[in-house]
This record gives structure tokens, sequence and C-alpha cells, in this order.
């Protein structure tokens, strides 16, 4: 540049590199430091020592639930999603928008609260306490209280990632589809399903990333009974609480990796697909 | 009646072929599966959020007010909710800074790296809580990177009200960065160089045209992560060391009743944390109507 | 009043503007007129000084302005999407440059607002001080871009595509507005348009730019009547380009005809074949292919007689001739 002067609308690149290098070294401190400790302190005895905790009986056991959980709670979320985004974008009806508020309530309420209120409902002290033993159902401190927490607190994932993306959408096309002669099933699937799936399966990964770590209400209803009913999270703080550091940084270091895995194809789906996101979750 | 085509209104023509095709009065859309997908929604809703929410209120109803705030007001529980509000309003007004300036960074300008680390920001939306918790627990510990470093000149983080705010600044920082990120994206470019003819310095045109144009959002994100960093627990419980009236947040509390099977107590400080948010977020929310209402 | 000199701008790889010299008086209401992509908004941004140029020097009233910054240029400048401050009322915005000034020159709160009111008038929006941008028109928001422009008391006011976000009667009527105003204020004005007729409408003296070059600079009785290059010709008003065999003087390759220049003749014309016949306005508009060699021709006939049949054959001949020592490569 011969010209000393910059354009009217920045700042001089002095300025500019100071911004930047603030807010890198903000995010560098904040967000970049603590994932690394993760995996600092997971592979700091080593490859066996790493392999030894995670592949622990205990640890596999709180692998497999972790999964099984997110594998009931996700395509549940993913059919309501579906199933709520239908009938708000393509339809008008009396206490639509109070229905999409609803939605997103399970959002504005504490993690710890969410765990709360199936305590409330299910737990021993509670109004179906009594009915439950008598049947000898188990719901919390047992897998079903889990399935109901995760699914609560990730209820709104899919449904608000679609809601947007089916009103752009609009519903020209299923109409066009129709007056050929498509049925219902026939114009989703080979119409609104293609229209959407860049935004479901966007959708699908911020819910499975929330449903797998989730902690405050799972530790709430799942009673930490280990190797029964402790997911990966509450899997964690055990062995942190239990000051085996090693332990807790190896399993904490597979949640991280997930972390990073979703985080690459939520970025790449942006990128390829032009989604735009405002505030997520 | 319009004759142009909206969503919402079916075209004439449309709506003919409807009627002589489906015969459905219900809804004047074409489309099928209206009754079976809202009523789906409604059921699994009703099922999921509404009946498990309605256990708080039918708890609460049912305590009696003079337990309410036994339990709800006892010092210990109002030590509890200054911690989380206090730190919870010090992450947020941290995030609203740094988030503003990391957006900032992210929209103006181009630098080796940026769409990676515009990635990154998002980071603690796909991190499990309680692996932050014990990563910032371990980092800020005496023995770990910084706490080793900033214990020598008097700065202890972690087991203080400071480190439960680095954790919530941790889970904020996105809220902040992602709402204002748009709407400065937005801002056309002609309003500052529009400023500039004007013979205002890049300083003023910061001040008196940038910020009143982002404010609403800016105030959006302070809100969402102000309200995140209230119920959090995850982060928190580690880095916070619990002690009860010191460094005992307010869910923490929660869990501990639940603990004892004091499932009212339990319910009697989820009520007054969920008022007291809804009240700030109320206020928040009038407060972005003023500086929203005159730029539809 | 103006004098830019050898002002060149070069965006990456892609040149858009080599070499620009252009002096304006005090006073003249210019119009820079050209193509998307003629540099003519370019050269507009870089007499702001919203865009800094590679090479030259812009200087206003004998001072070299080159280096100043934008705010220091003491120029008003009108955008084409108005760009006004959302979250201030009308008032607000007019007296935004006057509240930006440094302390010991910026007026008091009151006399700000007087000003903002002086020309609310001046702008014919008297009352509106207190409405918000979203709460005016395409029209009067243009207008409050250009009180708040005035607002600062510019040595020079410069708009870019002023009119381009405009339904075409308000376009119209603002444009009227606009000239009398100048002729009230006097105030030396720059203008960018791709609208021809808009340039020959409102300006002293038309700048016709193309591919980063000024083509001609002139009245606008000049550009429309004696054009000084084909592109001018071909982009100023309509034209025909005929070939140089028609009587051009030696040397001339190629011959450009306005569709009323040309008339209809018993004997001694180029035969035409008539194509397409309508009326335009107060003539007919005959479209033809020459007979020699296919060529579009557009002519316009007096109105007060009938006009040819489609499919005729008709002769005609140019009333007036203009030629250009070029071939028709830029047709």
């Amino acid at each position: 540049m011969s010209n000393p002067i910059t354009a009217s609308t920045t700042e001089t690149a002095p300025v500019r590199w100071l911004l930047i290098g603030l807010s890198l070294a903000f995010l560098a401190l904040f967000l970049v430091l603590p994932l690394a400790e993760v995996f600092a302190e997971g592979f700091k005895d080593g490859l066996g020592v790493w392999k030894t905790a995670v592949t622990s009986p205990d640890a596999l056991a709180s692998i497999r639930l972790t999964l099984l959980i997110a594998a009931i709670s996700v395509p549940a979320n993913l059919v309501f999603g579906i199933a709520a985004s239908w009938a708000t974008a393509k339809f008008t009806f009396p206490g639509k928008s109070l229905l999409i508020t609803l939605i997103d309530l399970p959002f504005s309420v504490s993690p710890v609260v969410s765990g709360m209120i199936f305590v409330l409902l299910f737990g021993a002290n509670s109004a179906l306490g009594p009915l439950l033993r008598e049947h000898d159902i188990k719901i919390i401190f047992a897998v079903p209280g889990i399935v109901l927490a995760t699914t609560f607190i990730t209820f709104p994932f899919v449904a608000r990632e679609l809601i947007p993306l089916m009103e752009e959408q609009g519903k020209d096309d299923e109409e066009a589809a129709i007056s050929l002669g498509a049925n219902g099933w026939q114009t989703f699937w080979h119409v609104t399903l293609p229209n959407i799936r860049w935004g479901l399966l966007y959708g699908v990964l911020l819910c499975n990333a929330r449903a797998m770590g989730e902690f405050g209400a799972v530790s709430v209803v799942s009673g930490h009974i280990r190797g029964e009913t402790n997911t990966m999270p509450p899997h964690v703080e055990i062995l942190y609480n239990e000051y085996d550091f090693v332990g807790a940084f190896a399993v904490a270091s597979l949640l991280a990796g997930l972390a990073l895995v979703t985080l690459v194809a939520k970025t790449l789906l942006e990128w390829r697909f032009d989604l735009h996101h405002k505030g997520a979750h | 009646m319009s004759d142009t085509y909206t969503p919402t209104a079916p075209s004439p023509w449309l709506r003919a072929f409807g009627r002589g095709v489906f015969f459905r009065k219900r809804s004047r859309s074409v489309l099928p599966g209206f009754r079976l997908s809202l009523g789906f929604s409604v059921a699994w809703l009703t099922l999921i959020v509404l009946i498990p929410l309605a256990t708080i209120i039918l708890k609460t109803l049912g305590m009696g007010w003079d337990e309410f705030v036994r339990v709800g007001l006892s010092d210990r529980a109002l030590a509890a909710y200054r911690l989380s509000f206090g730190t919870a309003l010090s992450a947020g007004l941290v995030n609203a800074f740094a988030g503003l300036l990391v957006a900032w960074v992210l929209v103006r300008y181009d630098f080796p790296g940026k769409r990676v680390i515009g990635a990154t920001v998002d980071l603690p939306f796909a991190l499990p809580t309680a692996v932050a918790g014990i990563a910032l627990t371990s980092l800020y510990g005496t023995n770990g990177w910084l706490g080793a470093w900033l214990e020598p000149h008097g700065i202890k983080v972690a087991y203080t009200p400071l480190g439960i705010t680095i954790a919530l600044i941790f889970i904020g920082l996105p809220f902040v960065v992602r709402q204002v990120e748009p709407v400065l994206a937005d801002l056309g470019k002609d309003v500052e160089e529009a400023a500039a003819t004007l013979g205002a310095r890049r300083g003023q045109t910061f001040v008196r045209v940038i910020l009143p144009a982002i404010l609403p959002a800016l105030l959006t994100g302070f809100a969402l992560a102000f309200a995140r960093g209230v119920g959090e627990y995850g982060s928190v419980i580690f880095i916070s060391g619990n002690m009860p009236g010191l460094t005992e947040i307010a869910p923490l509390l929660i869990v501990t009743q639940l603990e004892e099977y004091n499932y009212a107590g339990a319910t009697a400080i989820a009520t007054i944390m969920m008022v007291a948010s809804f009240g700030i977020l109320l206020l928040i929310n009038l407060l972005q109507a003023v500086t929203r209402r005159r730029q539809a | 009043m103006i004098e830019l000199n050898a002002i060149t701008k070069q965006f990456g790889e892609y040149p858009a503007l080599h070499g620009i010299d252009l002096s304006i008086n005090k006073g003249e209401f210019i119009a820079l007129l050209g193509p998307s992509g003629s540099g003519k908004t370019t050269l507009l941004r870089i007499i702001a000084g919203l865009e800094v140029q590679d090479g030259g020097t812009v200087a206003l009233e004998g001072e070299d302005v080159s280096r100043r910054k934008v705010a220091d240029r003491g120029v008003g400048f009108v955008f084409q999407q108005y760009a006004l401050f959302k979250h201030m009322n009308v008032a607000e915005n007019i007296g935004f440059g006057l509240s930006v000034r440094p302390r010991s020159q910026r007026p008091n709160r009151a006399a700000i607002r007087a000003r903002a009111e002086e020309l609310l008038g001046l702008v014919q929006l008297e009352g509106l001080g207190n409405r918000y941008p979203a709460q005016l028109s395409g029209g009067q928001r243009q207008r409050v871009a250009l009180a708040r422009a005035l607002a600062i008391e510019p040595r020079l006011l410069l708009l870019d595509e002023p009119f381009g976000a405009l339904d075409a009667k308000v376009r119209k009527d603002l444009r009227r507005w606009l000239r009398e105003l100048h002729g009230r204020l006097g105030i030396t004005s720059i203008f960018v348009t791709h609208d021809q007729e808009e340039a020959l409408e409102l300006a002293d003296r038309v700048v016709v730019m193309n591919q980063g070059r000024i083509e001609q600079v002139g009245t606008p009785e000049e550009i429309y009547m004696h054009p000084a290059t084909p592109f001018v010709s071909q982009f100023v008003g309509e034209t025909n380009l005929l070939p140089a065999a028609n009587g051009a003087p030696d040397g001339a390759l190629a011959v450009y005809v306005r569709p009323h220049e040309i008339e209809i003749v018993k004997s001694g014309g180029e035969a035409l074949r008539v194509g397409n016949v309508f009326r335009k306005g107060g003539v007919w508009r005959i479209e033809g292919h020459l007979a020699a060699d296919q060529r579009l021709v557009e002519i316009d006939a007096d109105a007060s007689s009938p006009p040819p049949a489609s499919g005729e054959t008709i002769l005609i001949r140019p009333k007036h001739l203009r030629t250009f020592a070029q071939t028709g490569a830029e047709q």
C-alpha cells in the first residue's frame, strides 16, 4: 500500500491486528486451553494407560449406556421435529406461535430442574411412586428416567432447525406434487425430505451431541449406580471425585473427541450447504 | 382477499382443486397430514415437556406459603441465589464485551485461520459440560497450567466465585457471538460511510451508529448467556468448591435437596430461580422492545 | 473548483480507472454517466475519499485533498440506498454531522435541532423530524438523506445513483425537484447515473464514462447531437450503425444515425424491408432490415401520415451523418 490513508470503514492495520490478537487470545484462553487440557491430562501417562481407562468394565458400560440413550432420544426427537415442523410450517392454525414457544421451553430450564421434574413425577415420594413400586417399574435411578430426562433436554433441537427451514421453503413444491397425484407419504419422501435433509442432519448432529453429553439432568435421575445407570458424563464425575484423574480425563477425552467431530461436521454442513444459523444452543 | 399468493393463503386455483379432490373442510390446505402431525406433536410435547414441568407448579402450590418461604428463602438458599445470579451476571457482562469483540473480528477482518476460529466459538455448545468442568478445574487448580501461575500472584480461581464466573464465561460466549454476528454482517457498510462523510471519526461512528444498531442483538445474547449461566451445573460444580453459603450455586443446592429426598425444598428453590430468571428476562425483553421499536 | 488529475484505481487484477482527468467549475451540476463497471461510482467515491486512488490527485478549491480522510473533506454524499441511521429519528439523522463536530465547533442541541428543522423545510418534509426512517417512503428517505448531507454545508455534493432505488413516478418528481433545488442553492454537485435520460435532463455537463475512461465531457446538447466516440453515440440515445459507403466522407468506416435522423425518400435511398411497425409516443417506430446486408435499422417516422406496412420495401436516407474513424467493433 503506497497510500498512507485507509478506507473509511475499517481500522488502521495496527488497531485491526490488536483486535484480532485480543479476540484470539480470549478464545485461546477460555475455549481452546480447556479443550487441550482434556487431551493433555487424558494422555498424560501414555496411550496404554488411556486405553486401560477407557476399556475398564465401568467405562465400557457407561459408553454402552450413553449410546443406548442417544439411540432412543435422538430418533424420538427426530420424529417429533419432523411432525412439529410439518404442522407449523405447512399449515396455519390458532395457537401456532404458542406451540413454537412451548417447544423451546426446555432450553430455558436449568438441567438440574429438567432432571428434578421427573423425580417429582416418578420418584419414590411422588404420587405415582407407590403405583410404580407395586408393579415393580423403575423409572428414577434407572434407564427409563435417563431416557426421559435426555429427551426433555434435547427436545427442541431438531424442531428448531426444521421449522424455519420449512417455513422458508413454503409449500409450493408439496402442492405441486399433490396436484400431480402424489399421496402424502410420497410427497414427504420425494419432495419435502430432500429439501430439508441437510437441516435435518444438522439438527440431529446437535441433538446427538447434547444427548450424549448431558450431565446435570442425567445425574439427578440416574442415581449414579456404577456400571448400571452411569452414562459417560456422570462416570467422568465419579472418577474425578475419586481422584482417578487420568481415568476421568481419558473418558472425558472420548467426549471431547465427540465434540470435535460434531464441530467439524457442523462446520462442513454450514459451509457446504450455506445453512444460516443464529443463536443456536 | 388479495390476489397475491402467500404460503398461508392457497391460490384460488389450488383451493378449488383441493375442494374438488380432497373435501377437506378443516384445513384449507391441500396438503395432507395436518391432523396427524399436529396431534402427534402436541401429544408428545404434553407428555415429555408440559406434564413434567407442571409438576413443579403442582408441588409448589401444594406446599403452603410458610414452608415455601422457610426453605426457599433460607440463608443458605439466599446465598446460593446471590452467587448464581451474581456470577451469571458478571460472566454475561464479560461475554457481552468479549463476544462483541470476537463477532466484530470474525465479521470485519480477514486473517489466516479465520474459518477454524469461527468454528471454535461453538465449542461450548458441543463439549459436554462435565468435561469442561473438570478441564477448567484442572487448569486453574493449584498445580494446573494457569493456577500454578496465578496463585503466586494472589489470584485464586479454583473453588472461588471467580472460578464459577470463568466456567460461565466459557459456557456463555457463543450465545453472544452467534447473536451479534449476523446483525453485524447485515449492517450495511454505507451507513458507516455516511457517518464518515458527515465528519464522524471512527470512534464516533462506532458508538453512535454501529453500537445502537447491534444493541438489541447484544442484549439478546447477553440475556441468553445470563439465563444459561444461572441454571448451569456441569461446568460449574467441579470448579466451585461447593461450600454452603460461599461457593454453593443454586442448581447444586437443588441437587443436594433431592439427594436428601427433600423434594419440597428442591422445588421451592427451583421455583424461585425460575421466577427470578423469567423476571430478569422479561426486563431485558422490555429494554429490547424500547431499543428495537423504531428500527422495525 | 475540482481538479482531478490522472486518477488511477485498480481492484486486484481489475483496472477500474485509467488516468482520469477532469475539471469541474464552481456551481456546476455534473452527471457521471456510464454503464455498470464503467468506473463512475469508483470515481465518485474517490472524490469523496471513501475509496483511495492508486495514483493521481484530487484537488478541491485549489487544495490537494488526496491524502485527506473522508471526514475532513467537507463533502456531502448521498447514497443509493439512503444509508439513513435507523435508530435515529429524522431530525437526529440530519443533525448528525453537526453533532459529531469537535466540541469547540459544535453548535448546541437547540441550534442543531433548529438547523434540522430548517433543512426539513428545504426538502419539503416539515413536521416529520420526529419520525423514524422506517416510517417514511422511499422518496422521503432520499430527501432526508439529502438534507443530512446538506447539513454540514459541504463544498461539494456527491450523489450516487440517487434515484436508483425509487420507482418511476417518484423518480421523475424527485428529479425535477432536485434540479430546482440545485438552481436555488447553486452548490457544486456531481451525480452518478446509468440512466442517460436522467443525465441529459439534470446536468449542466455530462461526463460519459466507459471501461474506466472518460469518453466525452460536454453539455447534454453536445453529448446527444455531437457524440465524440462511437460508444457515446450508442450509449446516449438510440443509434443505427450504417455501412460507411452511404455517402460518408473518405476514410470513415462506420456511420451512426439516430432513428429520427433517417428520412423515407421516394428515390435515391437505400432499400429497407419493413418488419415491425408500432407507435412510440408521437412517432411511428419502424424496424426493418437493409436489403443490402440484412442489418437491422430503426427509424422514427412522422406519425401524421400512415406508416408503411410490414413486408413493404421502402427507400431511406440519413438526414444527418456522424462518422468515426473506427470500425463497428464496439457495436
